[in-house]
């Protein structure tokens, strides 16, 4: 019994950790290209969710097409959003450009609350309800598709890094940026190329997301849970930031098991916080990140 | 000489005695053809769906009393609308800003009990009368607080409903009561209300709380289910309600739940088919009973184009508060005071809600709602049908 | 960023605090108004300048630790989480009078501000800010499930403040003691920019290996940074606890937090007067945007439950606004109009 509820809050944690897991990585990703972060990548992932639900329960399209076009859109929104607020900000302090995607965030957030209201809504998910049984423990089908698109989105991503030659662009461009414009590539179509690919898996992720619960607009606070993961994992890398959100999800669901009744009932809710504190103070670059801090 | 002098001089006391109290001293927010009323609502915070619905209603009634009745004595209502985010802090400066801005007569409609704990302390030094609703926390009426009306289902009267229900009704031969509770003061009233019944009745609860805004319930679903808890109270919103029931389904966990006022919602049958045959608490009529109340009701809203507010089951708990406030303003008669209101708050008994559900307030009793009903969701039509008779808690507040 | 003051014409002017007579004759003007303010409005607007001025405190406490010293912070509304819930347990549990409680916990969030600090001293841009991103959240969570000490969900009502036995009137005597305390903090922090303090931990921020070259110990001025940091913000919280009467978790929220670094960049960063204009300005925000969408919402009855969508757009439209075309915030704005008039009707 004790054996098989371990394995069961394992594997649940594994699947939400999928999600934190892929909003991490798009955070990663957006990183990897620009040095930055993008603080509006949840509220991205919300309004990535909005939109598939629109599609499809309101305008009444099959899910598949519906799904599409959601990437399609969200690719132009993503684009239009990197061209018009954050480039202008290339090479200011790090604290100006995380403050205008904080705003960023702020306006998406309104424009959801203006949009869509501030109720819940069902997804319409395209998953099949009946859980699927593994020996002794039991995962929901949208679980299971959201812990093997991570998968398949951590191969997919470690390749492309390690062996396609806009994925060594992409990394040329974070090391340095000024040798890589130098060196004749196309600094501008990068970044806003990252920004694209970033908005589409935090769609994915809000896809998965939604599925498990509801689309509504406190999705967004859910998916700053990628941070701690990104800080675990170490910020420039693709596996860290996937095993740091996988790592997450599992650990906040066993400490909401085994260690609620004396560290008080939120405690899985701040679990990733707690043990952020902790690496930080053992290896500030994370557990998978270069080690390039400087010391003075 | 001294006597026309004495003469004068008491009546130029008296003169001066009487002449504030028939200068009819004017209440603030009340004019001759207008009452100012306000409310904080949260219109974009994470109680948004109520501010929503209470907004709509809001209009209905202003529309009942200002175009159907013509005013109140003479006096159109007005309604200042002002947003608090369901935020504490909001709170405070909206409520400075309604009573020390807009200068209400008094506040209406309010709901959430971390923001009215915000105001509390203020009301009493305003003396600014607020009829609230929806906050379901004991220490809204607890100790009784002049200037606060509360209506609502108390949480604490729930837990005991619940495992009165429990013990004398189903009866089961195997039994473990077990709670699933938001950490909030909302959540662990529930708690102390199952914890005094369990008291009563002798039994060992387990207790599974949660931070308000976790969606992800597997840890508590499994704590349930490995301490094999076969009977269990929710007290959370409709939606966290219908995640537990698709969490607990997924690892076939299939205990007798009876959930708080909150979950008769239709919202709670997001979850399907799970939600079917699971108990609810309730301290309204719903509108498939067809009671005499819901049928002016369901009359009225329709008439202004509101019919779509008529799908929340929560309905009653906003209106009654309202209507019954209208008939205390017609009992005060022409010369409206704050203090001349709360008297007769306290007066009026027995006010007809159409079988909607009663409503009662007396002399230190803030709370206004002392009768429940047992209610069991029926899926497939998306209803709430009753199955128990109006009674109290066997644990009545004030003799516990 | 740095402090640039177009308009001084000597090295002596310069390093006064206060650069010319009109600047003095400006802010004796600005004194007799905040004097006047409570004889002429009404409650709700002294409220406000309550606020405003708890607020001003509260930025110029951020100030320090971002425009100073480069050290970003997502954690500041815990600081003066920490500095509220000092006051609101000594003057409830212990009887104690504002005149000890403020204090007491401006130097308690100190004490937090320098254990936090040692931690961070290795960290730098992202890591540090998710790092107090942590804190934040680590505070919130301590201070609504440590019930016996914080009173949870349910908060903690404070007495009125009072000084030397006299309870202050919340509208009146109050109001002198915040915007007092906010003048007096104003012109500290102006000192402390002058000063060898102020100067050693802009050039932390600036160039911190070159810094250490020159002799300055970083890692004692960054935690010099984080300890007056955070003394400002405990004092802040006192002061908005008495203000409020009541606190509760909720209202020391990451939302506060980010409200904070809002003040100081549409402000200015780095810079005493952009720290004061920025809070006064994000105090106000909200009440023109309720001015603005008072009238939308009952013009179009169908769009005001969702009117709230708006006050957080115009937010995140103004932060977005200042960061790309006026960086340099509301001080950048006044400078330059000051310029313009000085040097009129030549344009250079």
């Amino acid at each position: 019994m004790d054996y098989q509820l371990f394995l069961q809050l394992t594997l649940t944690g594994l699947a939400w950790g999928s999600v934190y897991a892929l909003v991490a990585l798009s955070f990663v990703l957006i990183f990897k290209a620009t040095d930055t972060f993008n603080f509006a990548q949840p509220e991205i992932m919300m309004l990535g969710a909005y939109i598939g639900f629109t599609l499809v329960s309101v305008f009444h399209l099959p899910f598949f097409l519906g799904f599409v076009l959601t990437m399609l859109i969200m690719a132009v929104l993503t684009a239009l959003m990197e061209m018009m607020v954050v480039r202008p900000l290339v090479g200011e302090p790090m604290l100006s450009i995380v403050m205008i995607t904080i705003g960023l965030a702020y306006v998406i957030q309104g424009f959801v609350g203006m949009t869509w209201g501030y109720e819940e809504f069902e997804y319409p998910s395209p998953f099949p309800t009946d859980p699927i049984l593994f020996g002794e423990v039991v995962i929901s089908q949208a679980e299971l598709y959201t812990i093997i698109c991570t998968a398949i989105l951590l191969v997919v991503f470690f390749l492309f890094f390690k062996f396609s030659s806009s994925g060594i662009t992409l990394r040329a461009t974070a090391e340095d940026t000024t040798a890589a414009f130098l060196m004749g590539i196309n600094v501008k179509r990068v970044f806003t190329g990252s920004w694209v690919i970033a908005g589409l898996i935090a769609a994915i992720a809000g896809t998965f997301l939604a599925s498990f619960t509801f689309v509504d607009p406190k999705m967004n606070f859910l998916a700053l849970k990628a941070l701690p993961a990104i800080i675990l994992g170490g910020m420039d890398s693709v596996h860290g930031a996937i095993i740091g959100g996988l790592l997450i999800g599992v650990m906040e669901n066993l400490a909401g098991f085994y260690l609620e009744d004396y560290l008080g009932s939120g405690i899985n809710e701040i679990t990733a916080y707690v043990v952020v504190l902790l690496v930080m103070m053992i290896r500030p670059y994370g557990l998978f990140g270069s080690k390039e801090i400087e010391r003075v | 000489m001294l006597n026309t002098f004495r003469k004068l001089c008491l009546a130029l006391t008296c003169a001066l005695l009487i002449f504030p109290l028939g200068a009819a001293r004017a209440e603030v927010g009340v004019t001759d053809d207008k009452i100012v009323l306000g409310t904080f609502q949260d219109l974009s915070g994470p109680a948004a769906y109520i501010g929503k619905f209470v907004t709509g209603i809001i209009k209905v009634w202003t529309h009942m009393v200002n175009e159907e009745m013509g005013g109140i004595h003479g006096r159109k209502v007005e309604v200042v609308i002002e947003d608090n985010k369901y935020d504490p802090v909001l709170t405070k400066t909206v409520y400075n800003k309604l009573v020390n801005q807009d200068k209400v007569f008094a506040l209406i409609a309010t709901y959430g009990s971390s923001p009215l704990t915000a105001i509390k302390g203020e009301l009493e030094k305003d003396k600014v009368p607020i009829i609230s609703t929806a906050a379901s926390t004991q220490s809204m009426f607890d100790p009784p607080n002049r200037y606060l009306f509360w209506y609502t289902s108390s949480a604490q009267d729930e837990g005991i409903l619940a495992t009165d229900f429990i013990m004398n009704t189903l009866k089961p031969e195997k039994l473990k009561l077990g709670i699933l509770y938001q950490d909030d003061e909302w959540g662990k009233d529930g708690r102390k209300g199952i914890e005094l019944a369990a008291k009563k009745y002798n039994l060992k609860p387990v207790y599974s709380p949660f931070k308000r805004g976790t969606k992800n319930l597997s840890a508590q679903v499994l704590k349930l289910k490995a301490k094999r808890v076969t009977h269990l109270y929710i007290s959370s919103y409709a939606t966290t309600y219908a995640s537990f029931l698709k969490e607990a389904n997924k690892i076939g966990y299939e205990p007798v739940i009876i959930g708080g006022y909150v979950t008769v919602d239709p919202r709670s049958f997001i979850a399907g088919e799970l939600a079917d045959g699971h108990y609810h608490i309730f301290n309204h009529a719903v509108r498939n009973e067809g009671v005499p109340g819901w049928k002016e009701l369901e009359k009225r809203f329709t008439a202004v184009g509101a019919e779509a507010l008529l799908n929340s089951p929560l309905l009653p708990m906003l209106w009654t508060p309202l209507a019954h406030f209208t008939q205390v303003l017609q009992n005060v008669g022409p010369d409206l005071t704050r203090e001349k209101v709360i008297d007769a708050m306290e007066a009026l008994q027995d006010f007809d809600t159409g079988g909607t559900g009663p409503i009662r307030y007396g002399e230190n009793m803030r709370k206004g709602t002392h009768y429940y009903r047992i209610f069991k969701a029926d899926a497939a039509n998306q209803q709430f049908i009753p199955i128990t008779d109006w009674h109290e808690p066997s644990l009545v507040w004030g003799k516990r | 960023m740095a402090v640039t003051r177009f308009c001084v014409r000597s090295y002596e002017q310069d390093s006064r605090i206060f650069p010319s007579t009109s600047a003095k004759l400006g802010l004796l003007l600005l004194a007799i108004a905040l004097i006047a303010l409570p004889w002429v409005a009404g409650k709700y607007i002294i409220f406000i300048a309550s606020v405003a001025a708890v607020s001003v405190i509260g930025a110029l406490g951020l100030n320090v630790l971002t425009g100073y010293a480069g050290l970003i912070s997502l954690g500041h509304a815990a600081f003066l989480g920490v500095g509220a819930y000092t006051a609101a347990i000594l003057s409830t549990q212990y009887q104690l009078p504002f005149l000890i409680t403020l204090p007491a916990a401006g130097v308690f969030a100190a004490l937090l501000g320098a254990v936090v600090g040692i931690p961070t001293l290795r960290l730098k841009g992202m890591y540090l800010l998710v790092t107090t991103l942590a804190f934040q959240f680590i505070v919130e969570h301590i201070v609504y499930h440590w019930e016996d000490v914080t009173a949870g969900d349910r908060g903690i009502n404070l007495p009125d403040p009072d000084l030397f036995g006299f309870t202050l009137d919340k509208y009146m005597g109050y109001y002198y003691v915040v915007v007092a305390l906010a003048v007096i903090a104003a012109i500290l922090m102006k000192n402390l920019a002058m000063s060898r303090t102020g100067r050693a931990l802009v050039a932390v921020r600036d160039r911190d290996i070159a810094a250490e070259m020159i002799g300055v110990h970083v890692a004692k001025y960054k935690i010099i940074a984080f300890i007056i940091s955070s003394f400002t913000a405990g004092i802040a919280g006192a002061l908005y606890a008495y203000l409020l009467g009541l606190i509760s978790p909720d209202h020391f929220t990451l939302n506060q937090s980010i409200l904070y670094v809002a003040m100081i960049i549409v402000g200015g960063m780095g810079t005493v007067m952009g720290a004061i204009i920025g809070a006064i300005f994000m105090v106000l925000l909200p009440e023109f945007i309720s001015a603005i969408s008072g009238p939308i919402s009952s013009a179009y009855p169908l769009f005001a439950p969702r009117i709230g969508g708006i006050s957080v757009t115009i937010y995140g439209l103004i932060l977005i606004f200042f960061l790309l075309f006026e960086p340099k915030g509301l001080v950048g704005i006044w400078l330059r109009i000051k310029r313009y008039w000085l040097t009129w009707p030549y344009t250079y």
